[in-house]
């Protein structure tokens, strides 16, 4: 994977996510996500 | 409807006023030139005859022609050639012939162009309340240029239509866009007139100036991706989305731009602009003064994330800081990312922490 120059603050593989997804993921109400392991498995593998 | 086809991707987008509407094709025609222009897939609107009408941003630049030379010409005999068929011409010439208002008809085709053809979704719209066609092109593939082609078939270049331009004082750039090169004093003029008519307003002003450039650059970087990689901006891998966007800025010499998720577990990211034009133009200032790039980055981020948001220069080159960050937020939040700039007094490291508790007090 190539680094990304412009950005700073996120582990590779999210910098590596369709921004798409990215931006879906973003708690923008500040609400933290919730880990994996909080998921069910099949909203685990619909958030993938 | 055929999947692909421009209404079906107009539909994909949110429907809130600043973000890119979702058009029924048959609601074209009430929309202005500048809204046409915002419109991520090809818009053209012929006479009954073929005269070109209306012309858009998208496909202004994905076929590389400035619709200054296209307006009023013939589509099928001078502008596009290759659209001159039974497959693409019968059918407008029958929707001319036969068609009700808002009658529509949907096909896929290929574009031949001298740089290269694309495959393309294409639906001819009858007008209502005008004897127009709208031509809806959405463009689904970028392929070499085809050779085996008869004499006059691809569509003309910009060069061949207006011969002669850089002698007439014109620059363009590769999508055939025209250039203006300006020293960074324009800004520096810009905004001492903008501080001797109106200095409160004046934020307001270019900051929305700035938006509906954001607006218009975002056609540009996502002509450019789709040429390039067949994807859309969204598709595409968070860091290379930064990094087209960092290098987009920088062609243009307005800085280095940086973006730091570090805080967005808050709600809340910054974006990093080192060398800002607009700040080193302007000379010390009291307050921030990149409310032009504010704008700019507000449109951008919010087509990206397919969200309203809101940014705020957090501290600017301007008054003294190394580099000018702005923090980027939902705007439903925006009276807490307010309140916390407030706060923090020009402190990026501050913000999240101080924007957390604002939040939490909201």
């Amino acid at each position: 994977m190539v680094e990304a120059r412009a950005l700073r603050g996120l582990p590779p593989e999210e910098a590596g996510r369709p921004a798409e997804r990215f931006f879906e993921a973003l708690p923008w109400d500040g609400a933290a996500a919730p880990e994996p392991a909080e998921l069910s498995a099949g909203a685990f593998l619909e958030a993938l | 409807m055929q999947s692909g086809t421009p209404e079906s991707l107009a539909l994909t987008l949110p429907p809130e006023v600043e973000l890119a509407a979702a058009i029924p094709p048959d609601q074209l025609e009430h929309l202005s030139e500048a809204a046409l222009d915002q419109l991520p897939y090809g818009v053209i609107a012929l006479d009954l005859d073929g005269t070109v009408r209306r012309y858009n941003l998208a496909e202004s630049r994905f076929a590389r022609l400035d619709r200054r030379q296209v307006l009023g010409k013939p589509f099928f005999g001078v502008v596009a050639p290759c659209t001159a068929t039974p497959e693409f011409q019968g059918r407008f010439k029958l929707l001319a012939a036969t068609g009700e208002p808002g009658a529509s008809v949907a096909f896929a085709y290929i574009f031949d162009f001298k740089f290269g053809a694309q495959e393309v979704g294409i639906e001819l719209v009858r007008a209502r309340t005008s004897d127009q066609i709208f031509v809806l092109v959405n463009r689904n593939k970028f392929m070499a240029m085809r050779h085996d082609l008869p004499e006059g078939f691809a569509a003309p270049t910009q060069s061949e239509l207006a011969s002669g331009e850089a002698q007439q004082g014109v620059i363009r750039g590769p999508h055939q866009e025209r250039l203006l090169t300006l020293p960074a004093q324009v800004f520096e003029a810009l905004r001492v007139a903008g501080d001797r008519l109106s200095p409160d307003a004046f934020g307001l002003v270019t900051g929305e100036w700035g938006f509906q450039w954001g607006r218009l650059a975002v056609v540009d970087l996502e002509t450019r991706a789709s040429e390039e990689l067949d994807l859309a901006l969204r598709e595409l891998p968070m860091g290379q989305v930064m990094d087209r966007l960092a290098a987009h800025l920088a062609a243009q010499g307005l800085g280095q731009l940086t973006a730091d998720f570090g805080p967005s577990k808050d709600g809340l990211f910054l974006l990093e602009l080192e060398r800002s034009a607009l700040a080193e133009a302007v000379g010390l200032s009291e307050t921030p003064r990149c409310d032009l790039l504010a704008g700019h980055f507000r449109a951008i981020f919010t087509h990206l994330a397919h969200k309203l948001l809101v940014v705020r220069e957090v501290c600017c080159a301007a008054q003294g800081y190394d580099r000018c960050v702005f923090a980027v937020a939902a705007r439903e939040r925006l009276e807490s990312l307010d309140t916390a700039l407030a706060r923090v007094e020009g402190d990026p490291a501050a913000l999240p922490a101080a924007f957390r508790e604002e939040a939490s007090r909201g």
